[in-house]
Formats: structure tokens, C-alpha cells, sequence
């Protein structure tokens, strides 16, 4: 499988990356952006099975990345990982077409049941 | 009731603001305690975003140079295992990366917490940032240490755009 994440902290993009290893899923092809835009055009050429977003980015946010995708026909599993998990986001998450939120801070076993939830397994 | 009282009562409880940074710490940077500490006369670095919205403030987490290193050193562990070139300092960069992500975390939970719907900055990392306000505007803080180096976070109210 291969996962896009998208995050304009490069530490926070290696969290990702652990927390997935230590959630079970190190085996996997990881594709890295910095911002949305960066998101939507490596989305294109990786075609990857999962995509990781921050909610708040520069250049793109997450959600217009996501709007940006559904409306170019990609039903690519979309899932968020930010601070923000307030019910209202949660909702416009779910609206435009997320799988889940995933709110910071957070563990493996958060990556774990999210993903478990969407059908993803290690 | 007056101005003050009322915005006074729209800021987040010291409680509130410690559980959110205990989670964060002990998920991201260390399961060492934070403790309680008498303020620091002097930071070297401030880290802050602002929620502007149904309800407005800024966030800012304030450190010394050994404390942002340490706490970056922590966030970034398992880069710097896997790289044995990386360099014993940690880059400007990074540690900027690093204490700004942790502004956005406790921004983006606190803004949770408060009246919505608001939007949520960027970080603004700063060296040499000035001290905080110590004015007559309603604010919470916590004067806090760990490995025995300063951490004060602030909320203040901000007028709204």
C-alpha cells in the first residue's frame, strides 16, 4: 500500500511515520508533501491508496485539498490528522468526504482503530 | 458586570490548558512531568498561533534555547536515530518546525474548547520574543519547568478582525 501524507511540519510528518510503524503499518510505500497543492499533484502521479492530510496547511489547506480530489473524481480513502477535532470539524471533514480525523496529539492505537475502521489492516 | 468580567470568563481554565499540554507532552515530547515553577525573568524563544472567530485569543508557549532544543531533540528522536550524519545540534530549522507544531497543537485543542466556529493560524516561531504581557488584560498562564528548564504557556484575548 502506498501513503500519501501531507503536513507542512516535516516533524510532524516523521511522528506520522513512526506512529504508523509502531501501529503495524512500517511495511508500507510512504510519499510525503508539504501542502496541499504539493498533496493534490503527487496524488496524481503516486496514485496512493491512503491519503493523511493536516488540516491546516499553507499554499492548500486539507479540506480544499480534499474538495480539490472529489471534485477532479478521486475516491482515494482521505483521512485527516490535525489539532482541530472539534465536533464542527468533524462534521465539514464528513461532509466533504473523509473517512476519519484523527486529532494531535494521538497514539498507535488511535492510527490503529481509525484505520481498522476504514477496512485498512497492518 | 463589566467588559473585563465577562471576557475573563471566556478563557480557558489553568486545568483546561494543563491537561491539553500534559497530553501533548506526554504523546509527542516526553512521559517526564512538567512541573510547577516560580515565572522565568527571561525566554529564549516564544512559539504562538491565534484563533480568530466566535471567540479570539493567541496561544504562546515560551522556552529557553536548552528547553527548545531538548523538547525538539525528543519530537524528532526517531529522524536523528536513522540518520548518523545528523548533527549533534539540532538544525534552526527543525527546532523551529518542532516547538511551532506544538503551538498548533495546543491552539488547535483549545480552540475545540472555546466558542466556534473560528480559524486557526499558522505558528509564528520567534528567537529573543519579548517577554509576556504581564498587563491589565485578561490572560491565563501557566510558570512551568521540565529537565529544569522554563515552560510558560499564555492565552490571551485579542480583539477580533
Amino acid at each position: 500500500m502506498k501513503i500519501l501524507i501531507a503536513d507542512d511540519s516535516r516533524v510532524m510528518r516523521q511522528i506520522v511515520v513512526r506512529t504508523l510503524r509502531q501501529a503495524g503499518f512500517g511495511g508500507h510505500d510512504i510519499v510525503e508533501a508539504e501542502n496541499g497543492r504539493q498533496a493534490l499533484e503527487l496524488a496524481a502521479q503516486e496514485t496512493p491508496d491512503l491519503i493523511l492530510s493536516d488540516w491546516n496547511m499553507p499554499e492548500m489547506n486539507g479540506i480544499d485539498l480534499l474538495i480539490n480530489l472529489r471534485a477532479m473524481g478521486s475516491q482515494i480513502t482521505f483521512g485527516f490528522v490535525t489539532s482541530e477535532g472539534s465536533d464542527e470539524m468533524r462534521q465539514k471533514a464528513n461532509a466533504a468526504g473523509a473517512s476519519f480525523l484523527i486529532a494531535k496529539p494521538f497514539n498507535a492505537e488511535t492510527f490503529a482503530d481509525a484505520l481498522a475502521a476504514v477496512g485498512i489492516t497492518s | 458586570m463589566s467588559t473585563l468580567e465577562s471576557s475573563e470568563q471566556l478563557l480557558p481554565s489553568t486545568d483546561d490548558l494543563m491537561a491539553l499540554l500534559e497530553q501533548m507532552w506526554d504523546s509527542f515530547v516526553s512521559p517526564m512531568p512538567l512541573l510547577p515553577a516560580a515565572p522565568a525573568p527571561a525566554h529564549d524563544w516564544s512559539t504562538s498561533v491565534s484563533v480568530d472567530g466566535a471567540w479570539s485569543g493567541r496561544i504562546t508557549l515560551y522556552l529557553s534555547d536548552a528547553g527548545a532544543q531538548l523538547i525538539a531533540g525528543r519530537m524528532l528522536a526517531s529522524v536523528i536515530a536513522a540518520d548518523p550524519a545528523a548533527p549533534a545540534a539540532l538544525a534552526e530549522e527543525d527546532l523551529r518546525d518542532a516547538i511551532g507544531e506544538l503551538a498548533n497543537i495546543l491552539g488547535g485543542n483549545l480552540k475545540s474548547l472555546m466558542p466556534e466556529p473560528s480559524v486557526l493560524s499558522l505558528p509564528v516561531v520567534e528567537h529573543s520574543p519579548a517577554a509576556p504581557a504581564d498587563d491589565a488584560a485578561p490572560r491565563c498562564r501557566l510558570d512551568l519547568a521540565w529537565q529544569g528548564e522554563p515552560v510558560t504557556v499564555h492565552v490571551q484575548l485579542i480583539a477580533s478582525n
